[in-house]
């Protein structure tokens, strides 16, 4: 037993100093490790991974998570041991990440300052500094399906058009939230309603309430309600597993989603057009959420001693070669305007709609800050009380209003 | 098999593994001790000396096959339940979550360092003068010329430097500069790098070449545990909430907080804050009853199901794979397809029925949903053991019973049923320990809704307790970890709480037997 009790422990001694030895012998560049999630990774893939020319010195590792929850988790809980350098994340996140502590700040060169979009920039900032490099931007726009006729100019129109589809029994949804609640603010504003009203220089101005009032309930009554005070199907907000699928199969309409279906779209071979979606009157805008991804360089960064390579690596992000490279790779509008014109017609259009008339997702105001509930819940239970179960639209309309009300009050206060 | 495990090869066999084992356990060791993570690394050579000893030696027997089994509770149940509770006893939630020291650097370095108004920028070129550390910076405004050494921005006057094409200083006497490689290995110099021009104003390196003046704001006093604003005189506290406050006014305070120990205020605001205990007592209430009524739907149904089919019948294998499909198939798309087929407008239940009906957004019609669903999913287990107890009872006993008179019903109820309930009641008692934690079929079903949020409720009609946690600690802005895990341990607690009761009950009617 002795014997092979020594031959079992030098063959372990053995493979110890190969797993010892093997790492070290191929340690020369440090690396520079970037979280992303399902949507982002794959694209900085292609562009970054592997990369050690941005920054001489280091090599970029990617890491892809399978979605944006399952990042924010690793993020809530990395440490220096296991913590990212860069992380790509919404850029609404800014106060939350701000004030945790672990991000570092940026230092954008004047150019960069000057291409990039100014609102986008804003919301990558917390206390005047800037964290996050806004690199895409998340926002909607009206896909209409030309069987049904051409683009409707207002809001009045496209219920007309539903009707008489509907009654033909070749739609079943006039107007689709592709994206649950947070796509059904075009709907919203459309009607006449809204989330805060925007002061002159951009910032929210959560005093005007534009939730609830009475054109928005008329509106809704006149157009969106049966009989029965019910639903008439002119609106679904049940996203793109629900009204979505009416879509793609040809029985919706119009659906109000982002960049990231026109391939679906394309696929089920629908003949659409992309604009903003109209108005009641056709006066005015309608607006939706415009959201940015960006990146942003953690604390573990300095931990890691790669903090200037990572700094390199958004520099070359926010430059017109990694900007472009970047919206190439995820199909996505960039904030970076400089680069506006070498993206497809389709993606312009979307950068178009974010420009004119997006608003921009303001997270602290749309989660839940008074341990009530937040902008997408209220929502949806909004609806639900009005389309579903037919109870009185602006009496409703109220009720939401006020608990956004106290929300916005205290998410205000973070900013 | 003893003569191949008894064999040279056997031992051939078992030197690979152990070999394989304690080398990729030396790997992490060795990734460990580079990360400073000192307890698992002390851990990692625990199990290493643990596992060569008790698999190279031949004496603990039984530790050969009890070691990886210590090793995964340790890892998974054990470490997880004593880190949540530990982290129960902070205020640990957005803006509280790294360590106090960490805050107090990133004060120093970050919230308490101000760009100046100017927002003054130069351009810098790092290298050395002799073996010192040199910065030559050009402000890109004043064209200004400044030598960083030694923490010190010292001006330069014309003639001191060189200037590049651009205008740029790049070189003093002496002077060598970094190239790319030595840029990169001197990362954690260039981060650090501050260069006082006094007056609380410094030259931060922003880059490798760019340089950014800041005026410190805030400094931290380690002997009073303060931080003193220098320009206007303000101090700031540490306000016993993980924040350092204003000392005059309490509700200004400076960002990041920490991780603040609290002791038991987490627990205590579950019962004493109405916002959470309203909520916690509904919320608990459905999810006693939900754990105590799904067991006992899925096994009525079970047992049902395998005395059924105990007998000899025609077909008796076809129906008895049938019945184990809803086992085979993963719960999760189970569980989705059955919230499609629930769908107010799109489900095929509502299509059959022609009618509108919200499932899943009434609130007993929601509970009942979640109760259908889940008995779909846990009959066959139970069909399963039922079917193992009974064919385990002896048949000698019901032909007794026969004899002495007994009916059909009598045999079932008085001797059958308790003789199956003694077998299987550690499988009920882990099942409701199981449901009472059932968080993928609340949340991929109903979300723990419906939730009545225009009526102000924050919990939902068919939320158990880990859902509640998990709303608790990622669903708000302020995202409370703190809560999140007092919850949790309030849980468990409860189900450690039952599960011991009914274990040890379930002894004593073994006792009796």
């Amino acid at each position: 037993m002795k014997k092979k009790s020594l031959v079992g422990a030098l063959a372990s001694a053995a493979l110890v100093a190969s797993a010892v030895l093997v790492p070290s012998a191929h340690a020369a560049n440090k690396t520079i490790i970037v979280w992303a999630d399902d949507q982002r990774g794959p694209a900085l893939k292609k562009i970054i991974d592997g990369n050690t020319t941005i920054a001489k010195g280091y090599v970029v590792k990617v890491s892809t998570y399978a979605n944006y929850d399952a990042l924010d988790g690793a993020w809530q809980k990395a440490t220096a041991a296991s913590g990212p350098d860069i992380m790509f994340n919404p850029v609404g996140d800014g106060v939350r990440y701000g004030k945790s502590g672990k991000v570092l700040p940026l230092f954008l060169s004047s150019h960069a300052k000057s291409v990039f979009s100014k609102t986008a920039l804003k919301y990558g900032q917390y206390q005047g500094k800037q964290y996050a490099l806004p690199l895409d931007l998340d926002t909607t726009s009206m896909y209409w399906n030309t069987k049904f006729g051409p683009v409707p100019t207002t809001f009045a129109e496209l219920a007309a058009a539903f009707k008489t589809a509907k009654a033909a029994g070749t739609a079943t949804v006039g107007f689709c939230a592709g994206d649950g609640t947070w796509g059904a603010l075009p709907f919203l504003t459309a009607m006449g309603g809204g989330a805060w009203g925007v002061k002159a220089n951009g910032t929210p101005d959560i005093a005007k309430n534009n939730f609830a009032n009475k054109a928005l309930a008329t509106n809704i009554n006149k157009y969106a309600l049966g009989s029965d005070g019910k639903s008439n199907g002119l609106f679904a907000w049940d996203g793109w597993d629900g009204c979505g699928q009416a879509w793609l199969a040809g029985k919706a309409l119009a659906i109000n989603t982002g960049s990231w279906r026109l391939d679906a779209t394309k696929t089920a071979k629908i003949a659409y057009s992309i604009q903003p979606t109209p108005t009641v009157d056709g006066t005015g805008l309608s607006h939706q959420w415009t959201g940015f991804g960006g990146a942003w360089i953690s604390t573990f960064a300095d931990d890691h001693q790669v903090s200037v390579g990572a700094r390199k690596v958004i520099a070359y992000l926010a430059s017109e070669e990694g900007a472009l490279a970047y919206a190439k790779a995820t199909g996505r509008p960039s904030p970076n305007t400089a680069i506006t014109s070498s993206l497809s017609s389709d993606v312009q259009g979307f950068a178009n709609a974010g420009a004119k008339n997006g608003y921009v997702q303001v997270d602290a105001l749309l989660g839940d800050s008074t341990g009530g509930s937040n902008w997408y819940d209220v929502l949806d239970a909004t609806f639900k009380d009005i389309f579903n179960n037919g109870k009185d639209a602006l009496t409703t309309l109220n009720k939401g209003a006020k608990i956004l009300a106290a929300d916005w009050a205290s998410g205000i206060t973070k900013l | 098999m003893h003569k191949v495990f008894g064999s040279n090869f056997g031992l051939v066999v078992k030197l690979l593994f152990l070999s394989s084992f304690t080398a990729l356990f030396t790997w992490m060791t060795y990734l460990a001790i580079l990360k400073s993570e000192w307890a698992i690394a002390v851990a990692l050579i625990v199990i290493i000396i643990a596992a060569n000893y008790i698999y190279m030696s031949k004496k603990p027997v039984a530790g050969k096959f009890l070691l990886p089994g210590v090793v995964f509770l340790i890892l998974f149940m054990i470490v997880p339940v004593i880190y949540t509770t530990y982290m129960s006893g902070f205020i640990y939630k957005a803006g509280n979550i790294i360590t106090k020291e960490e805050a107090i650097h990133q004060i120093i370095t970050n919230t308490g360092m101000q760009p100046d108004e100017n927002n003054t920028t130069y351009d810098m070129v790092l290298g050395t003068v002799g073996s010192k550390y040199t910065a030559i910076l050009t402000d890109q405004t004043s064209h200004q010329v400044y030598l960083g050494q030694d923490g010190i921005a010292k001006a330069l006057s014309a003639g001191q430097y060189h200037l590049n094409a651009d205008g740029i200083a790049d070189s003093v006497p002496g002077f060598k500069a970094y190239d790319d490689n030595q840029l990169a290995a001197a990362d954690q110099q260039i981060s650090t790098t501050k260069e006082s021009l006094g007056n609380n104003r410094y030259i931060l390196a922003q880059d490798a070449q760019t340089a950014a003046l800041f005026i410190q704001t805030l400094t931290y006093n380690a002997k009073t545990n303060t931080l003193l604003n220098p320009v206007d005189g303000t101090v700031y506290i540490d306000g016993g909430k993980g924040y350092f406050v204003n000392k005059d006014d309490a509700t200004q305070r400076i960002l990041p907080g920490w991780r603040q120990p609290t002791w038991f205020s987490n627990y205590t605001s579950i019962f004493t804050n109405s916002k959470l205990r309203d909520p916690f007592i509904r919320v608990f209430l459905w999810t006693f009853a939900f754990a105590f009524i799904t067991v006992i739907m899925m096994f009525g149904v079970g047992l049902i199901l395998a005395i059924a089919l105990d007998k000899k019948i025609k077909f008796r294998n076809m129906y008895r794979a049938l019945l184990i499909l809803p086992y085979a198939m993963p719960s999760f798309m189970s569980i989705l397809i059955w919230a499609g087929m629930l769908n107010r407008d799109y489900g095929s239940v509502n299509t059959l029925l022609g009618h509108h009906i919200d499932w899943l957004g009434q609130v007993w019609l929601a509970r009942g949903a979640v109760l259908l669903v889940n008995l779909w999913l846990g009959f066959p287990y139970f069909y399963l053991i039922s079917t193992g107890a009974i064919q385990a009872l002896p048949a000698d006993l019901e032909e007794a019973a026969a004899i002495d008179g007994a009916s059909g019903p009598q045999i079932f109820w008085r001797i059958k049923l308790p003789l199956v309930l003694q077998i299987l009641s550690p499988m009920l008692i882990a099942s409701f320990a199981f449901n009472f934690n059932n968080f993928n079929l609340v949340y991929l079903l109903t979300r723990g809704g419906p939730t009545n949020v225009l009526g102000g409720e924050t919990a939902g009609g068919t939320d158990l307790l880990i859902t509640y946690a998990y709303k608790t600690a990622f669903a708000t802005n302020d995202q409370n970890y703190g809560l999140a895990s007092a919850i949790s341990v309030v849980v468990f607690v409860i189900v450690g709480a039952i599960s011991m009761w009914s274990l040890r009950r379930s002894r004593v009617l073994e006792d009796m037997r």
